[in-house]
C-alpha cells in the first residue's frame, strides 16, 4: 500500500503550475491527488498563490528601471550599506550554506568598486512622490535622472538632510497637515526612493505630533532609513525613542534589531552584544534571531 | 527581446567584477521575475514590495561573485527574491497589523475590483492562514515549497537553484507538505479552506 509522499509525481505538479500538462498528464495528476493528502495540501497552498498578484502589473517597468538603476549605482560605486547587510542576512546566509562560500557573513561588500563606473545616462519617470494634502494630486509626472539628489541642505535634529523633490514639495505652504497626512507623505517619499525627504517628514511628524500613533511608527521608519544612509548615531536615537516609549508594542523587535545594527556600525561591541541578548530573551523565534545568534558567535558572546 | 541564458550569465559574471553597466542591464532583465516571485511569496500587494525587491536585487548583486552557474541566472535571481521575501514576510505582517488602524491613505492590501466583500474576506483569510504556514516552516523547506508549488520549478530545477541533490529536495518537499497537511488537519478553519480549494 502506498503511503502519502511516496512516489509523488512532483514534476507533474510543477508542470501543472506552468500550464504545461497534457490531457494524459492531467488525468494522471488528478488520479494521484485523489489518493494523496500531501499533494492535495500542496495544491491548496498553490491556490493561495493563484490568488496572489504575481503577474506583471502596469507600472512595473518603471519600478524595475528605478530599482535597477539605484542598486547598480550602489553596487558599482559604493560598498553595501549596513542596513542592507542586516536585512538580507538571512537570504545571504542560506546562499552561503548552499555552497556560495564567498559571501562574507559579517559585513559583505561588493568586490572592489571600479573607479567611477559610469551608469548609462538614462532617465525614467515616476509618479509624483508626495500627494498634496489639501487638493487632489495632479496627474503629472516628474522626470528624474538616475543621479542622487544634489539640492540644498536643510538641518533637522542635527542631521544634514539634502532635499529631493518630495522634500521640496513638502516645503510648499500647505494647510497644516495632520499626522495621517504627514505619514502618508513620508511613506510616499520613502517608496519613491527619496530617503532624505522621507526622513525629514517622519521627523517633522514626530516633532509636531509626538503623541500620535503615527509618531511611533515614524521613529522606526526614520531609524531604518538613517541606518540605510550610514548615519547610525542618528538612527540609534530614533530606535531608542521608540523602545523607550513603545517597548512592548509590535514594532519592538524591529526597533531592537535596528538598535543592534546601529551599535555594531558605531563599534560599540559590548552594547551590541547586550542588544542581541535582549533580542534573544524578549523575542525568541523572531525572524531576527538567526542574525543575532550568528553575530553573538562572532562577538564571542 | 529577452536575453538568452548565456547572455545573462555573461552579464552576471561581469557584474560580479563590479561592472556597473552589466549590473544595471542584468537587473533590468531579471527584475520582472524577481518582482513576480516576491509578490507571490508575500501573497498580496503591498506598498513595501519595492523595498523587498530592492533588497533582493542588492542580495543578488552581492551573491554573484559566488554564483557558479549551477542553474540559470534567472532561476538564481528568482531564488534570491524568494528568500528575501520569506525573510520579510513576518516583518511586513507586523507592520501591517500595527498600521491597520492608521489612516495612511493607501490600503495595506490592494483589492482588485470585482469580488464581493465576502469573497474578498475569504480570499484574504486564505492567504493569511495558508501564508502563515510558510512562516512556521524551516526556511529551506519553505523555499523549496515556494519554488516548486508557487513558481513551478521542477524538482531538478529546485535542486540546481539551491545547490542540493534531487533527493534532498524531494525530502524537503515531502517534509514541507507533511507540515502543511498536519496544520490543515489540526485546524477546522484550515480544513474548511482545504475543502474550498481542493
Amino acid at each position: 500500500m502506498r503511503r502519502d509522499g511516496e512516489r509523488c509525481p512532483d514534476n507533474l505538479l510543477a508542470r501543472s503550475r506552468r500550464g504545461l500538462l497534457s490531457p494524459v498528464e492531467r488525468q494522471a495528476l488528478d488520479a494521484h491527488l485523489d489518493g494523496c493528502g500531501l499533494c492535495r495540501s500542496a495544491v491548496a497552498l498553490a491556490a493561495v498563490y493563484d490568488d496572489a498578484p504575481g503577474e506583471p502589473e502596469p507600472g512595473d517597468e518603471a519600478v524595475i528601471a528605478r530599482l535597477a538603476g539605484r542598486v547598480a549605482r550602489r553596487a558599482s560605486g559604493r560598498r553595501l550599506r549596513p542596513r542592507v547587510v542586516g536585512s538580507i542576512a538571512a537570504a545571504a546566509i542560506l546562499i552561503v550554506a548552499c555552497g556560495a562560500a564567498a559571501w562574507v557573513a559579517s559585513r559583505p561588500r561588493v568586490s572592489a568598486p571600479p573607479a567611477a563606473a559610469p551608469m548609462p545616462e538614462r532617465t525614467t519617470t515616476l509618479s509624483r512622490a508626495v500627494v498634496p494634502v489639501a487638493k487632489p494630486a495632479p496627474q503629472t509626472t516628474v522626470v528624474v535622472a538616475l543621479e542622487p539628489p544634489r539640492a540644498a541642505s536643510v538641518r533637522s535634529h542635527g542631521h544634514a538632510l539634502r532635499r529631493g523633490p518630495a522634500a521640496e514639495a513638502a516645503a510648499l505652504p500647505l494647510p497644516d497637515p495632520g499626522p495621517a497626512e504627514l505619514f502618508t507623505a513620508a511613506n510616499a517619499a520613502r517608496r519613491a526612493g527619496e530617503l532624505r525627504g522621507a526622513i525629514s517628514q517622519y521627523l517633522a511628524l514626530e516633532r509636531r505630533y509626538p503623541a500620535s500613533s503615527q509618531a511611533g511608527i515614524s521613529r522606526v521608519s526614520a531609524g531604518d532609513l538613517l541606518l540605510r544612509l550610514d548615519e547610525p548615531a542618528a538612527a540609534l536615537e530614533q530606535f531608542d525613542l521608540y523602545l523607550g516609549a513603545h517597548g512592548s508594542e509590535p514594532l519592538a523587535p524591529e526597533a531592537l534589531f535596528g538598535r543592534a545594527r546601529c551599535l555594531r556600525a558605531l563599534g560599540r561591541s559590548d552594547d551590541e552584544r547586550a542588544a542581541w541578548n535582549e533580542m534573544a530573551r524578549r523575542f525568541p523565534g523572531s525572524v531576527y534571531e538567526p542574525s543575532g545568534r550568528r553575530r553573538l558567535e562572532e562577538l564571542g558572546r | 527581446m529577452p536575453r538568452s541564458d548565456s547572455e545573462l550569465l555573461d552579464l552576471a559574471r561581469r557584474s560580479a567584477t563590479g561592472d556597473g553597466r552589466a549590473s544595471h542591464a542584468l537587473l533590468l532583465e531579471v527584475g520582472p521575475a524577481m518582482l513576480g516571485a516576491a509578490r507571490r511569496v508575500l501573497a498580496r500587494s503591498t506598498p513595501d514590495i519595492e523595498d523587498v525587491v530592492q533588497e533582493a536585487m542588492e542580495a543578488l548583486i552581492a551573491a554573484l561573485p559566488s554564483f557558479r552557474g549551477e542553474c540559470t541566472v534567472l532561476h538564481f535571481a528568482r531564488r534570491v527574491a524568494v528568500l528575501t521575501a520569506l525573510a520579510n514576510r513576518r516583518r511586513l505582517d507586523l507592520r501591517a497589523q500595527w498600521t491597520a488602524d492608521v489612516a495612511d491613505g493607501s490600503p495595506p492590501e490592494a483589492v482588485a475590483p470585482g469580488p464581493s466583500p465576502a469573497d474578498t474576506m475569504l480570499l484574504r483569510g486564505r492567504r493569511e492562514a495558508l501564508g502563515r504556514l510558510l512562516d512556521d516552516l524551516p526556511t529551506s523547506q519553505a523555499e523549496a515549497l515556494v519554488l516548486h508549488v508557487a513558481l513551478g520549478f521542477t524538482v531538478e530545477e529546485v535542486a540546481a537553484a539551491v545547490g542540493r541533490s534531487v533527493e534532498t529536495v524531494r525530502s524537503r518537499l515531502r517534509l514541507a507538505k507533511q507540515a502543511v497537511r498536519d496544520r490543515i488537519e489540526a485546524s477546522p478553519a484550515l480544513g474548511e479552506i482545504l475543502r474550498v480549494t481542493s
